[in-house]
C-alpha cells in the first residue's frame, strides 16, 4: 500500500475506520453526526491521498477528522447534550446509566471550560488512545509540549471534577 | 478484567502520582465504569456502505466532495439516467450539457485487496448451473443435449447409443501459467444521491424522509410513444435494461399477426454487418457508454455451427444478439460456454430494430489473488470435457474429437454465493478457440473455457462424477477412471 497506488486507499479503509469513527463519535456523542463526519473524513481523505507523500499516516487522518468535526461545530449547533449519548450506554442497568450521564455532564462541563487545545489533547489520550507522540504530530506540536499540557490539564479536571466523575471519563476509552 | 484494570491504575499514577494513595476507592470504582463502557463500534451496514462509495468514487475522475455531490443530485440523477440508459427521458428530463457521453460509471476500475478476500468460490450458483436447474434435464433428442452431461432423468436404459459425446482435445503448445486475480463485481450505491433527492422529498401525499431506512432499489420508466422503450434501472445490483414496451391490450391481435408474419418471413439469417451496423446505431444514438467493450460480434452459440438460417419459432419475432464485449485490461470476459460476456444489444431479425439492451452495468471490481492451478493435466481434462459444466464420461457413447488451439487468457463470468450473498466473480480462465470443429455435428460454441483458480477448477473436477452416478446401473453406467478411484 502506498499513497501513490490509489487502489491502496481500500486498505486504509478497511484499517482506519473503526479508529476514525471512534475519535468523531467520543466528540460528537452522537450516531449519525458520527457516521455523517467519518463519511467527510474518508471521503476528503480520498481527494487528498494523492499528496500524502510520507509520515504518520494515522496522524494524518486524525488530523483531517479533527478538522472535520471542528468545521461541523462551526457550522452547525453545539455539541449534542449527553441525552444524546444514552443510546451508547449500557441499557442492561439505566439506574447506572442515569448516573454515569449526570456525571459525564459535569466533565464535560468542566472539559469545555479547558483551551479547545487542551481539550483536544486530554481526549485524544484518553479517549482515542493516542500517544504523546501521536498527538503531537496530529496538532503540529512537540511531543514534551503536549505531555505538559495533558499532565496540567488532568490536574485542572481533578480540581474541579469529583474523583467518580473524573474516573468515569478518565476509563471512557476502548479498555477492550 | 483485572488486566483492563491495572492498565488503567497504570495510566492514572502516571498522569496523576497522587491517586495512587486513593486505590481502595479507585478499584471498584473502575469496574464498575467499565462495565458500562460505551459501545462506539461502528455500525457494519454503515462501514459497507462508505466503503461503496468510496469505491465508487475511485473510478471518478473528478473530486467532486460527497457534500458537493448532494447539492447537485438532482442534476446527477439527469446525467445517471441519461449514460445508463439513455433513452425515453425526455419528456422527464432535460439532458445535462455536462453529461459526458461515456459515464464514468461505465468505466473499468479494480480495487485491490487482500488475498482470498472473497472468501471460497466455486460453491456457489453459477450462471451455468442455474440455467441448468431450470430448465432441467434435455431430452437425448436435443441438439444442445449434446455438449452437456443430462443423463439424471433419462427413462431409455441405452443412453449411450443416443449420446454423443464431445472431446476436446488440446493441439497447441505448452501452456504457460498465467498470474491473474479474480475480479468481484462491486454493485450498489448507483443512486445514493437521487435516493437521498428523492427521500427528502415532499410528494405532495406524504413525507418519504418520515420513513427510516428507506431504500432505493429500482425504478423504470417508459416512452409514451407507439413502439417506444422502456428502461428499468436495479440500483441495488448496479444495472440498466432497456426494453421495447408492450403494446396496448387492444393491439394483442397485431401482434400476434406481426409474430406469426414474422416467424414464417424472416427465416433468412441477417448479415451480420446489418446486425451490428443496427446495434452501433442505436449505442450511438443514446450516448450507451462503450469505451470499456471491444467491437461488437453476433452472438449465435443458440444456432448450429455454420449456420444459415433461423430456426422457425412461432409466435414472435426472432432477435439476435450483438455483443460488445467486455475487456478488462485488454482481456475478454466469456461466459461458461465461451462466448463473450458484455453490453448485449438484442437486433429484430425482420425490421433490424433495436427490441432491447441488457447487462447495461457499472464496471466497478474488487482484486483479489487466489491461488491458480498449476496442474496442466488438470486443466486439460476439464478442457477435454468441455470445461465448465462440460460432459460426463459416458462409456459406449458415440464420441467426436474437437481440436481446439493455444488458448488466450481471459476472464470467466460466474455468480457465486458467498456468505449468503451473491454477486458477479470474474475468474481468470483460458479460452480455447475451437480450430477443427467437425461437420454434420450440432455443435453450438467456438471456444471452450476453463477457470484457472485451483478451487473452482475443483468444483469442475467433482462436478462429473456425481453426473455419472446418476447414469442407470447396468445402463452404460461409467467405469471408474483413474481419478475417481484416488478420491
Amino acid at each position: 500500500m502506498t499513497p501513490e497506488n490509489p487502489t491502496g486507499f481500500a486498505e486504509v479503509y478497511d484499517a482506519y475506520v473503526q479508529k476514525i469513527y471512534a475519535f468523531v463519535y467520543y466528540r460528537v456523542s452522537h450516531r449519525e453526526i458520527a457516521e455523517d463526519l467519518t463519511s467527510t473524513t474518508f471521503l476528503k481523505a480520498l481527494d487528498k491521498f494523492h499528496s500524502f507523500r510520507s509520515g504518520n499516516l494515522q496522524a494524518w487522518l486524525y488530523r483531517i477528522a479533527r478538522n472535520t468535526v471542528t468545521d461541523h461545530y462551526r457550522t452547525h449547533r453545539p455539541p449534542a447534550d449527553l441525552e444524546t449519548a444514552q443510546d451508547v450506554r449500557s441499557a442492561s442497568n439505566p439506574a447506572n446509566d442515569a448516573e454515569n450521564r449526570l456525571q459525564l455532564e459535569r466533565v464535560r462541563v468542566e472539559l469545555d471550560k479547558l483551551p479547545e487545545k487542551q481539550r483536544d489533547i486530554i481526549i485524544m489520550r484518553v479517549w482515542d488512545g493516542l500517544t504523546h507522540a501521536e498527538i503531537a504530530e496530529v496538532l503540529g506540536k512537540s511531543e514534551a509540549s503536549v505531555k505538559m499540557q495533558f499532565s496540567r490539564s488532568v490536574r485542572a479536571l481533578q480540581s474541579k471534577i469529583p474523583l467518580a466523575a473524573l474516573l468515569l471519563f478518565l476509563t471512557f476509552r476502548a479498555h477492550a | 478484567m483485572p488486566n483492563h484494570l491495572q492498565d488503567i491504575l497504570t495510566d492514572l499514577y502516571a498522569v496523576e502520582p497522587t491517586l495512587q494513595q486513593r486505590e481502595a476507592e479507585l478499584v471498584p470504582i473502575i469496574q464498575k465504569l467499565l462495565a458500562a463502557k460505551p459501545d462506539a463500534q461502528v455500525d457494519p451496514a454503515f462501514r459497507e456502505k462508505l466503503r461503496l462509495q468510496l469505491l465508487q468514487k475511485t473510478s471518478q475522475p473528478s473530486t467532486v466532495t460527497f457534500f458537493t455531490m448532494r447539492k447537485f443530485s438532482y442534476a446527477l440523477f439527469a446525467v445517471f439516467v441519461v449514460a445508463i440508459a439513455g433513452v425515453g427521458t425526455y419528456a422527464v428530463l432535460k439532458r445535462s450539457p455536462a453529461a459526458p457521453a461515456d459515464s464514468t460509471l461505465a468505466h473499468v476500475s479494480i480495487t485491490q485487496r487482500a488475498a482470498a478476500a472473497f472468501g471460497a468460490l466455486g460453491t456457489g450458483t453459477s450462471t451455468a448451473e442455474t440455467a441448468k436447474l431450470q430448465t432441467g434435464s434435455t431430452t437425448p433428442t436435443s441438439a444442445p443435449a449434446a455438449d452437456r452431461s443430462a443423463a439424471t432423468s433419462l427413462i431409455a436404459p441405452d443412453i449411450s447409443t443416443l449420446y454423443t459425446v464431445y472431446e476436446y482435445v488440446y493441439t497447441g503448445g505448452p501452456l504457460t501459467m498465467p498470474d491473474a486475480p479474480v475480479l468481484k463485481h462491486v454493485t450498489g450505491g448507483l443512486v445514493e444521491e437521487l435516493q437521498s433527492s428523492i427521500l427528502g422529498a415532499k410528494l405532495g401525499l406524504l413525507d418519504l424522509g418520515s420513513f427510516t431506512n428507506l431504500e432505493l432499489q429500482s425504478f423504470t420508466m417508459s416512452q409514451t410513444i407507439e413502439n417506444g422503450y422502456a428502461f428499468t434501472v436495479d440500483a441495488v445490483n448496479g444495472t440498466a435494461s432497456i426494453y421495447t414496451s408492450w403494446p396496448q391490450y387492444g393491439d394483442i391481435t397485431q401482434l400476434q399477426e406481426a409474430g406469426q408474419a414474422a416467424s414464417t418471413a424472416s427465416q433468412t439469417l441477417p448479415l451480420d454487418s446489418e446486425l451490428i451496423a443496427a446495434a452501433n446505431a442505436f449505442v450511438a444514438d443514446h450516448d450507451i457508454a462503450r469505451s470499456a467493450y471491444g467491437a461488437p460480434v453476433v452472438n449465435k452459440t443458440f444456432l448450429p455451427y455454420n449456420a444459415t438460417s433461423l430456426p422457425l419459432r412461432l409466435g414472435y419475432q426472432p432477435t439476435l444478439e450483438v455483443v460488445y464485449p467486455l475487456l478488462i485490461n485488454d482481456r475478454p470476459v466469456v461466459n461458461d460456454n465461451g462466448a463473450p460476456s458484455g453490453l448485449s444489444v438484442f437486433v429484430d431479425a425482420a425490421s433490424k430494430k433495436v427490441t432491447g439492451v441488457n447487462n447495461l452495468t457499472t464496471l466497478t471490481y474488487e482484486a483479489s489473488t487466489y491461488p491458480l492451478a498449476t496442474d496442466t493435466t488438470a486443466i486439460l481434462d476439464v478442457l477435454r470435457r468441455g470445461g465448465v459444466y462440460g460432459n460426463a464420461d459416458v462409456p459406449g457413447a458415440k464420441k467426436v474429437r474437437i481440436e481446439v488451439g493455444a488458448p488466450s487468457l481471459g476472464y470467466l463470468s460466474s455468480r457465486y454465493q458467498v456468505d449468503q450473498t451473491a454477486a458477479e466473480y470474474l475468474v481468470p480462465a483460458y479460452i480455447f478457440p475451437i480450430t477443427n470443429a467437425p461437420t454434420g455435428e450440432p455443435l453450438y460454441r467456438t471456444a471452450v473455457v476453463v477457470p484457472l483458480v485451483q478451487q473452482v477448477l475443483d468444483q469442475q473436477v467433482k462436478a462429473r462424477p456425481a453426473v455419472d452416478a446418476a447414469l442407470p446401473s447396468g445402463a452404460g453406467g461409467s467405469e471408474p477412471t483413474p481419478d475417481d478411484a484416488q478420491r
